[in-house]
């Protein structure tokens, strides 16, 4: 039952009445786990949770393991105390196609059962096929991909397998422009499975300790040269900021110099954004750049990140979850180099004052060519109530519809998949039935998976935008590449960026929604590139239509 | 028996809510406006009464919420449907941030129709417990409701200020802050509040882009009250923006020092 908090927010949300003339359309998900074929519970030690290490649950991947031209999805799982490295196994769902999913664990060679939390996905190793990094308590894991739905444990030769951290996140990009995707890894604090740590006390109440008292964790990066990772982390500058208890990390071009920075989410610590300087050396420069902290200077409990170009100036901007009592902010691109904490200008703040946050995504829903914003929620401490923390354990979803200048919160009561109360971590958004909409997969602590099928019903208000790139070899997917449509004289932007939602990637297909046409002639639509070293190409597009624009290595379609 | 406050302590009262709780300046020193708020007359009137009232105003007027609670619960087990009774508890549940308890008491004490001494602040800390749970419509009515029987109530219209800022209306903001500004006293009593009302008008100001004008009231803001930790995180921003490092980075050991002198720790769990 809905507690009289979330309540009385849900009360003074937006109604959804569709069908009225000039509305716009409204965001409409189905629930289709039933159908869905994936029925898998995730594990992260017992239920309800005593350890900060079970708090997190485990992720969710986007994964074209066959090369069948659809995402595949990839769950880590995490395990026990009494057996961190005995749990019950990641599995593998191979899609389908409309919305149905097979469990091809067995086949895959995916024998993982390591407690396990995020994973990253690329081409690594340049063989066209995609490779499967996943973040553990302990070491990290490498499986490389074959093509057609296994895997084999490539961790050792790959130079993986030696850290003894808790990491959490992955983010594969091309950071020293040598054409394959380098990894960077989020990592969280020290914790010993022999050793768990002692009760704490929040606002009186005995609950898990941390992550504040324990020590965090360095983040590392590796550098990739030709499939063989090499340990950077020392030397690449990365170490010059406080080690931190990272649990995210969004890969992309945030300072507009043409390199791809790195911008990470720290748990009650300031976020860090590492300025790529070239020569894969980087610098901290969150505080100056202002999205270390919110405009109070207050750090956060980052958890989920969100990239998206909220204020249309065709540079990224991030949206950060964060804990209850507390609200999500949004890091709006100011001046150059510079952010500023939108929050409250954009209406993304004060909804989320209730809820714990963790996976976010900017996506246009509803089709009506801006972005709207999917958050997933649920508390960390069995304890929460709305009487003791203002904030319940289990929690529903947070789903805002761009309406003009602002974002407004969605409630719609046919659509109960929205107001269900879970304990939600992880997510992946994608059109994973190739019907021009972007479905979503969601995670949830000891929760079983939720498959939720958008149901937007027109045609050709979309276009969808993936990339091949052939001049390197080893980042066919342009990881770092901007994407920009316009169309009618406006433009939208979006990115592929390496990192995700919270311990998931993001979909490396760019989905734009562009409305229906205003006038008798339609339009023309207009596709251009800015790949990852700054080569643009331009193509037309067609609505209602996926394309693929590819670079060959003689660059024979730049232009723009 | 009535008892009515003079038109003073209403005006005391009024002032007395200012920055309880308020716009997340969480450096603020709640006992005071509680004790104020309360008022130090040991007579304390309802329709249905209770001879440990003055007791629980007294912990609360010194800080201690989670007895003044115990007390507040006791009284409340004998006299259930004493509406100050739960207005006090209202107030101490909020004071220990539990908003979403605070609300309904604070509600129930106002449904009560009783004629309570402080009934007309109701509406003050009911505003920042909606506040505070995101209700922003309700907050902004209740504060709206507040200001309308306590039109000298400062903190209320900086409650209103703060909403406004939330839902991007920044002259609406400007106009709340600066009548919250002419409401406070300009003694050294005055300087936390206006201190806080300075740093929203600095938010307004840096909304449009009036980035000389943010930084000057900041400035102001942060030699008004210099424990106001947020404004030095601010101030540090804007001096970024200038492209002057230096004074940012004197600026956050600043904030930094204030958090340490007004003794505020981070709340999640440290084992």
């Amino acid at each position: 039952m809905m507690s009289a908090t979330l309540a009385s927010a849900r009360a003074m949300v937006l109604l959804v009445s569709p069908g009225v003339a000039g509305d716009p359309p409204p965001i409409r998900f189905e629930d289709v786990t039933a159908s869905s074929g994936i029925d898998f519970t995730s594990t992260s030690g017992v239920d309800p949770s005593t350890q900060i290490v079970e708090v997190k649950g485990g992720g969710v991947a986007l994964i074209d393991s066959d090369q069948d031209g659809d995402f595949d999805l990839f769950f880590p799982n995490g395990a026990t105390l009494a057996g961190p490295n005995c749990g019950p196994g990641a599995r593998l769902y191979e899609n389908l196609g409309s919305m149905k999913f097979r469990d091809a664990t067995a086949a895959s060679g995916l024998d993982h059962h390591a407690w396990s939390f995020g994973s990253a996905v690329g081409d690594v190793d340049s063989d066209g096929f995609d490779d499967l990094y996943v973040a553990c308590l302990g070491p990290d894991r490498f499986y490389r991909g074959l093509g057609d739905g296994r895997f084999v444990d490539a961790t050792e030769q790959a130079g993986f397998g030696r850290d003894r951290d808790f990491s959490t996140s992955a983010a594969l990009a091309d950071f020293d422009g040598d054409g394959d995707l380098d990894l960077y890894v989020t990592n969280y604090l020290e914790f010993d499975p022999l050793h768990p740590v002692p009760v704490a006390h929040f606002r009186g109440i005995g609950v898990i300790g941390g992550p504040r008292g324990l020590v965090p964790q360095p983040d590392r990066l590796h550098r990739n040269d030709g499939g063989l990772f090499t340990d950077v982390s020392e030397v690449s500058g990365i170490r010059t900021a406080t080690a931190s208890f990272g649990l995210n990390a969004l890969a992309a071009d945030f300072t507009g110099d043409g390199r791809v920075d790195l911008f990470v989410g720290n748990d009650s610590m300031p976020n860090f954004l590492l300025e790529n300087m070239g020569g894969l050396k980087f610098r901290e420069i969150g505080q100056r750049a202002g999205c270390a902290a919110t405009i109070d200077g207050a750090s956060q409990a980052s958890m989920g990140l969100a990239l998206g170009d909220v204020n249309a100036d065709r540079r990224p901007d991030v949206l950060v979850t964060v804990f209850s009592d507390d609200t999500n902010t949004l890091f709006a691109s100011g001046k150059p180099g510079f952010f500023d904490d939108a929050s409250s200008r954009y209406g993304v703040g004060v909804p989320s004052r209730s809820f714990c946050g963790w996976a976010a995504a900017f996506a246009d829903l509803d089709h009506d060519a801006d972005e709207d914003l999917f958050v997933v929620n649920g508390h960390v401490y069995p304890e929460a109530t709305a009487e003791r923390m203002n904030s319940e354990y289990r929690q529903p979803k947070l789903l805002m519809r761009r309406d003009g200048a602002r974002f407004v919160t969605v409630a719609d009561e046919s659509q109960p998949w929205l107001s269900q109360p879970r304990r939600d971590r992880s997510a992946v958004f994608a059109d994973l039935d190739h019907d021009g909409d972007i479905d979503a997969v969601v995670t949830g602590l000891n929760e079983s998976v939720q498959v939720l099928a958008n149901r937007h019903d027109a045609i050709d208000d979309w276009v969808e935008v993936s990339l091949d790139d052939l001049k390197t070899a080893g980042n066919r997917r342009g990881v770092g590449a901007r994407i920009e449509l316009t169309c009618d004289g406006r433009v939208q932007t979006r990115w592929v960026h390496g990192g995700g939602p919270f311990q998931s990637n993001q979909s490396s297909v760019a989905h734009f929604g562009i409305g229906a046409p205003a006038a008798e002639v339609d339009p023309p639509i207009s596709i251009t590139v800015t790949w990852p070293d700054g080569e643009t190409t331009t193509e037309t597009a067609t609505r209602g239509r996926a394309m693929r624009i590819r670079r060959l290595p003689a660059a024979i379609n730049s232009g723009g | 028996m009535l008892v009515y406050r003079p038109i003073l302590t209403v005006a005391l009262l009024a002032l007395a809510v200012t920055g309880l709780g308020c716009g997340g300046t969480g450096a603020s020193a709640p006992n005071a406006e509680v004790t104020s708020a309360i008022a130090s007359d040991q007579v304390v009137t309802a329709v249905v009464g209770h001879p440990n009232l003055p007791v629980a105003a007294r912990l609360l007027r010194s800080g201690q919420f989670l007895d003044a609670e115990i007390v507040l619960r006791a009284i409340l087990r004998e006299a259930p449907d004493c509406a100050r009774a739960k207005f006090l508890l209202g107030v101490a549940v909020l004071k220990q941030k539990r908003y979403a308890q605070a609300r309904p008491l604070l509600d129930e004490s106002l449904a009560s129709r009783q004629e309570f001494a402080d009934r007309v602040q109701v509406d003050h800390f009911l505003g920042w417990s909606c506040y505070y749970l995101g209700d922003l419509d309700a907050a902004k009515r209740a504060f709206q409701s507040h200001v309308g029987h306590v039109p000298s109530a400062a903190d209320s219209y900086f409650g209103l200020g703060v909403i406004a800022i939330d839902e991007d209306r920044i002259a609406d903001a400007q106009q709340a802050l600066e009548r919250s500004l002419e409401l406070l006293p300009g003694t050294p009593e005055g300087a936390r509040d206006r201190s806080k009302s300075l740093a929203r008008l600095g938010d307004c100001a840096l909304r449009l882009d009036k980035v000389e004008d943010a930084l000057a009231l900041y400035e102001e803001a942060s030699q008004l009250w210099s424990d106001h930790y947020e404004v030095w995180g601010k101030l540090a921003r804007v001096y970024e923006l200038k492209e002057r490092p230096a004074d940012a980075e004197a600026a956050r050991e600043k904030q930094q020092a204030a958090l340490k002198r007004t003794g505020r720790v981070p709340e999640d769990a440290v084992p």
